[in-house]
């Protein structure tokens, strides 16, 4: 195993393969954690943390797990680091794990996690898989990341919940016609918009490269 | 493949599943027992921070506020002068919370006993009953808040209230002034209601509007029975305005959700059950009856 194709593991999971653009899967979870930036990158920290050792795990026990049980071998793997993400972010980000604990749960159903351990870990050697678990998920908390800055920014004027956008520029009674937050932005139907034109940007893209 | 799947015999199927769980039971038992004294110290923050934010001492951007306007801690609270005020440190928040909230006990006559004279401990108490509430008990919880210079009168007091929402139970604190009447604030921190629907009963917009509303809802002519009235802050269906428009009854009226009609009636009912077992007490405190001794 040379280095560098090691290293297309983990970078052709960003782009050429990611999750949400090519394979469109993680839609579900996109739409609903991306309101904020805060909270996208917590959220992607997560997935990245289950995605990258549920794969280690499931690729390291593959040569001893029987095909017959497999499926229920790697579901329990993925939910043990679920639940570990879930208490973690209870015990020392309670306030974030209000907004979020609906859906780190939903990490377990999360189509990505699932796939990428079976489409590659049960048939690859720990490192391999480990990487292309992180690079999944970086895909996936990249385009988060993108969907969060654009709601965050469009939808509340804020950025990490720092005004961004001069409180001086926003409609008053005195200047009824200045700056006024877009509500569709805060609202999950704008995420599907903007992962659609993030996906038909990226096909444009990919074709003129000849992909 | 078809080589590997005959080598597994059914023992070794079995002992496998079996290996693979009780790692991971294991695993998660022992962080389970690591994590739990720092996750109870983080919903025991983050209930004060709730019962400050009904009592109007912490406001909504996480600064202290005294007589509502923005202040600082050092020691005790005092007016902030500047333009750049500094945000309330976890520390200070549970100092003050320390200093200046105290759990009591109400009686059916609406007297304030403290805990050591009822012979009960806090910690009992709360374990018991925190889940169906304490309205209905002959002794109710009520938090009292200190005023922040020692005096003989409390600033307010925090009631909590609960009832049945539309997935599972709703609790809160309602904040109200040391006339037993005009709101502080209103929290909701432990609900599980639809996000983006029932779900905004928690969010701060909305309960910011319980400020400066009477709990008991005046009559037509703009006159108070407290013996009779109607206790509760009423959420109706669209907006106040629209509903009540100059009415008396807007004192004690807030604006509704839409598409979270079971929800808004959960709180409604939650407010009137909760808040109907403190009148007495309420009415005491209103007449300037209720005093702590330092």
């Amino acid at each position: 195993m040379t280095k560098l194709s090691l290293k297309k593991n983990f970078s052709d999971q960003i782009w050429n393969n990611n999750q949400i653009l090519v394979a469109i899967l993680g839609i579900c979870s996109a739409l609903a954690v991306t309101i904020k930036l805060s909270v996208a990158v917590t959220m992607g920290i997560s997935v990245i943390f289950v995605t990258g050792f549920a794969s280690l795990f499931v690729s390291l026990i593959r040569r001893w797990t029987p095909p017959s049980v497999r499926m229920i071998a790697q579901l329990t793997i993925i939910s043990l680091f679920v639940i570990i993400v879930d208490q973690v972010l209870k015990a020392y980000f309670y306030e974030m794990s209000l907004t979020l604990s609906v859906f780190v749960g939903l990490i377990i159903t999360n189509c990505l996690v699932m796939g990428r351990a079976e489409a590659m870990a049960k048939n690859n050697p720990p490192l391999p898989a480990f990487l292309d678990g992180l690079g999944a998920a970086s895909g996936y908390a990249l385009v988060l990341l993108v969907v969060g800055f654009i709601r965050e920014l469009f939808g509340f004027g804020t950025l990490f919940d720092f005004q961004v956008i001069p409180l001086s520029w926003y409609a008053s009674p005195e200047h009824p016609d200045g700056y006024v937050n877009s509500n569709l932005m805060a609202l999950a139907p704008s995420a599907f918009f903007i992962i659609g034109a993030i996906i038909w940007i990226r096909n444009i893209i990919a074709k003129e490269e000849g992909n | 493949m078809v080589d590997q799947k005959q080598s597994f015999s059914n023992f070794r199927t079995i002992s496998f599943v079996i290996i693979i769980c009780t790692v991971c039971a294991l695993t998660l038992s022992i962080l389970a027992e690591f994590l739990k004294k720092p996750q109870q110290d983080a919903k025991e923050l983050y209930r004060s921070k709730q019962l400050l934010l009904a009592a109007n001492i912490l406001d909504y951007t996480g600064h202290f506020v005294l007589d509502g306007k923005i202040a600082t801690y050092n020691g005790y609270l005092t007016p902030y002068i500047g333009s750049s005020p500094p945000l309330a440190k976890t520390i200070e928040i549970l100092e003050v919370f320390e200093q200046r909230v105290e759990a009591r006990l109400v009686d059916d006559a609406g007297n304030l006993i403290t805990f050591k004279e009822a012979g009960i401990r806090l910690e009992d108490y709360l374990r018991d009953h925190s889940k169906l509430g304490f309205s209905h008990l002959p002794l109710k919880l009520i938090y009292v808040v200190k005023s922040n210079t020692p005096s003989k009168t409390p600033y307010g007091y925090v009631i909590p209230v609960n009832g049945y929402g539309l997935w599972d139970a709703i609790y809160g604190y309602l904040g109200v002034s040391h006339n037993g009447d005009t709101v502080l604030g209103m929290t909701w921190y432990d609900q599980k209601e639809t996000p983006g629907l029932g779900g905004e009963i928690s969010l701060p917009d909305w309960q910011k509007q319980f400020f400066g509303k009477v709990i008991f809802q005046k009559a037509l002519s703009g006159q108070t029975n407290f013996e009779r009235a109607p206790l509760g802050i009423k959420v109706v269906k669209t907006t106040v305005k629209e509903t009540y428009g100059n009415s008396p009854l807007a004192n004690s009226a807030v604006d509704g959700i839409a598409g979270a009609s079971i929800t808004v009636s959960s709180v409604n009912e939650a407010l009137r059950a909760s808040l109907n077992p403190y009148r007495p007490f309420l009415i005491k405190a209103h007449q300037n009856e209720v005093t702590i001794d330092d």
